[in-house]
């Protein structure tokens, strides 16, 4: 068991309708790759290919060497976590959990060992005669998760398994689901629209727009590097200002009319009057008195002023009004040395240009006013 | 009264459960009457009109009919009624509307004009006066109440189960036999208690199709009308209605002990 398992070019229409284009994924045997986007972006298309409920136009699957493409669901012997759970509802738990290995005609012995096994292992081992209807929803996606690793897959989908779950109980079964699935080495594939989900419990992410894959890596690399407008207001908040690059002074600048912003790139770059985006996270941002700002050689110095101060324990959060009509939000370490400002303050916004990141184009939705996207 | 209830609307409920129940109870109370004729209210209590009614070779013989074709009218319906709903919500061909209005055809046909044709059409197949085709005919009846209910119960059927069953190993029968079969068989339960009533209280068609030995309970009843007025009848009617009574029971019980269903 290795579960390496590689997508090639997959594509699958409906009518005129593209749900997946080129899909193309190398996952290694015990990663955990989260396919993350909206709704209708195709990551749960992609999702039931892998499983063989949907039979892609084109491209190849292949399971440790093995292509599947082909193959009916029931002979690729991949685990699967629905998002209701689907737990049949006329058996008991350890029904439900027996029914894969029941399935492989493993001896009845065996069966049973590795049924109380599978419930130990999501500490539902006093719940086996109980029927799916008498379970709370975290206890049903638990039996759901046994049932989905008992006969030891080498890969399991999950697809939104934990939607229909609040927060608290979310989080406590993102962290049980990570571990369970380290601690068998089983590869998963994991289908969600909730970012930071997403962020907390992948090796990479492969962030799904339109039915194609936008930008695939670990989270650092999303949240820091994002490719387009897109990644960066899908995962993670974050401000945006859309504009012209203009060849500038010494450098190239971004020019919307306002105050340009110096891009921190070398002049060869970029395209002279290409439509770019620049990207800066709100805790890239640092927020001084006015004149007090360091004159780093490599900063954006913008002025304005505060609109908003929100105290949210550990950081606080600014939305700053700047000069030339742009908005921003700003995270600040409650420890950090500047102390409260209070709303109406005069400032200065100012960035290293190396937190600046540059993508092509816009956010969608047309142009930007520079404000904090989500 | 509870508060809030209107007296209008409580004389409208009343009159109403009157009209809907009071013809039933008038004849279960005729049958333990002492009296010779069919007389309401009754004078004096006896049950001298059951035992009437069971000591009889006609009675007791419509009696076994009646259960024999109800319960192969059931099954026959059963059977064939839970194929054709699969056929109709799973199947992926044209036509499937026209099938599905045929099949309820005989729900919608007035019962004389489906006894006249299937009187000729038995004729031909020297089916009329026999047990087959009193079931045959009673099997028509149920169909569509079969292919309704299953159907619905197919339809609320969670597709994604069949999907995990798939997902995690089980090939399409033993999907079929561990997964959608039982989830099934609550409605195929109820679609044949259905049939088995509609059989049951059949006269029209069974009027047509049955010979002097293979008349149901509501054939011979309907002769009895004709010629004899004394309580007996009253006993056959109630008997009548209490398996109908007993059978909406389970029906209940099924339901209720079923949540899936």
């Amino acid at each position: 068991m290795n579960g390496a398992l590689s997508l090639t070019a997959v594509s699958k229409r409906y009518g005129d309708v593209v749900a997946v284009e080129g899909v193309s994924i190398d996952v290694a045997g015990g990663e955990f790759l989260t396919l993350l986007g909206p709704s209708g972006s195709g990551k749960t298309t992609t999702l039931q290919i892998v499983a063989g409920f949907v039979r892609p136009d084109r491209g190849t699957v292949v399971l440790d060497g093995r292509d599947l493409t082909g193959v009916p669901p029931h002979r690729r012997n991949i685990g699967m976590v629905f998002q209701n759970y689907a737990l049949f509802p006329h058996m008991t738990v350890a029904d439900n959990v027996a029914f894969p290995l029941e399935s492989r005609r493993m001896p009845r012995a065996e069966v049973r060992r590795r049924v109380g096994e599978a419930l130990e292992t999501v500490r539902l081992g006093g719940l086996a005669a109980r029927m799916p209807r008498q379970l709370s929803g975290g206890q049903q996606q638990r039996v759901a998760l046994a049932r989905a690793v008992v006969f030891r897959p080498p890969l399991l989908l999950m697809d939104e398994p934990l939607g229909a779950l609040d927060k608290k109980l979310r989080e406590r079964l993102q962290l049980e689901i990570m571990e369970i699935s380290r601690g068998l080495g089983v590869t998963v594939i994991y289908v969600t629209h909730d970012q930071e989900e997403a962020l907390f419990m992948s090796h990479r992410i492969a962030v799904y727009h339109g039915g194609r894959i936008e930008q695939l890596g670990t989270p650092d690399e999303l949240y820091e590097r994002p490719v387009s407008a897109f990644v960066a207001g899908f995962v993670g908040d974050s401000n945006m200002f859309t504009g012209r690059v203009d060849d500038g002074v010494s450098e190239p600048v971004l020019i919307d009319g306002r105050w340009p912003i110096r891009l921190g790139v070398r002049r060869n770059g970029l395209q002279a009057g290409a439509r770019v985006t620049v990207v800066v996270r709100p805790e890239r941002l640092r927020v001084n008195a006015p004149g007090a700002s360091v004159g780093a050689a490599r900063a954006v110095t913008i002025p304005g002023r505060v609109r908003e101060a929100i105290y949210l324990g550990s950081v606080r959060k600014y939305v700053i009004d700047l000069e030339g009509d742009r908005r921003v939000t700003a995270r600040v370490q409650t420890s950090d040395a500047t102390g409260e400002l209070a709303a109406g303050a005069p400032v200065e916004v100012t960035w290293d240009v190396a937190h600046g990141v540059v993508v092509p184009g816009e956010p969608e939705g047309g142009e930007d006013e520079g404000g904090v996207r989500r | 009264m509870r508060p809030g209830a209107h007296p209008l609307l409580v004389a409208f409920a009343a009159g109403l459960a009157g009209i809907l129940i009071g013809p039933t109870l008038i004849v279960t109370v005729m049958s333990f009457s002492a009296a010779r004729l069919l007389s309401f209210p009754p004078r004096g209590l006896s049950l001298h009109w059951y035992a009437n009614f069971l000591g009889d070779d006609t009675w007791v013989r419509a009696i076994m009919n009646s259960v024999q074709v109800g319960v192969g009218a059931a099954c026959l319906a059963t059977v064939v009624g839970s194929l054709m709903a699969f056929g109709i919500v799973r199947g992926r061909y044209p036509g499937r509307a026209a099938v599905n209005a045929l099949v309820l055809g005989p729900m919608l046909v007035p019962s004389v004009v489906l006894s006249i044709g299937l009187y000729f059409m038995f004729v031909r197949l020297k089916l009329v006066g026999s047990l087959p085709g009193l079931v045959i005919a009673h099997a028509c009846l149920g169909l569509p109440y079969v292919v309704l209910v299953v159907s619905s119960g197919l339809r609320t059927l969670d597709p994604s189960l069949e999907r995990a069953a798939s997902g995690l190993g089980a090939g399409p029968l033993r999907t079929f036999f561990r997964v959608t079969l039982p989830l099934t068989l609550p409605s195929a339960a109820a679609g044949a208690l259905f049939a088995f009533i509609t059989s049951w209280d059949d006269v029209i068609v069974a009027f047509f199709l049955s010979s002097p030995v293979t008349r149901t309970l509501p054939v011979v009843m309907w002769g009895a009308t004709q010629d004899t007025t004394d309580p007996t009848l009253a006993a056959v009617a109630t008997f009548l209605s209490l398996v109908t009574t007993l059978i909406f029971v389970v029906f209940l019980f099924i339901r209720r002990r079923d949540p899936t269903f």
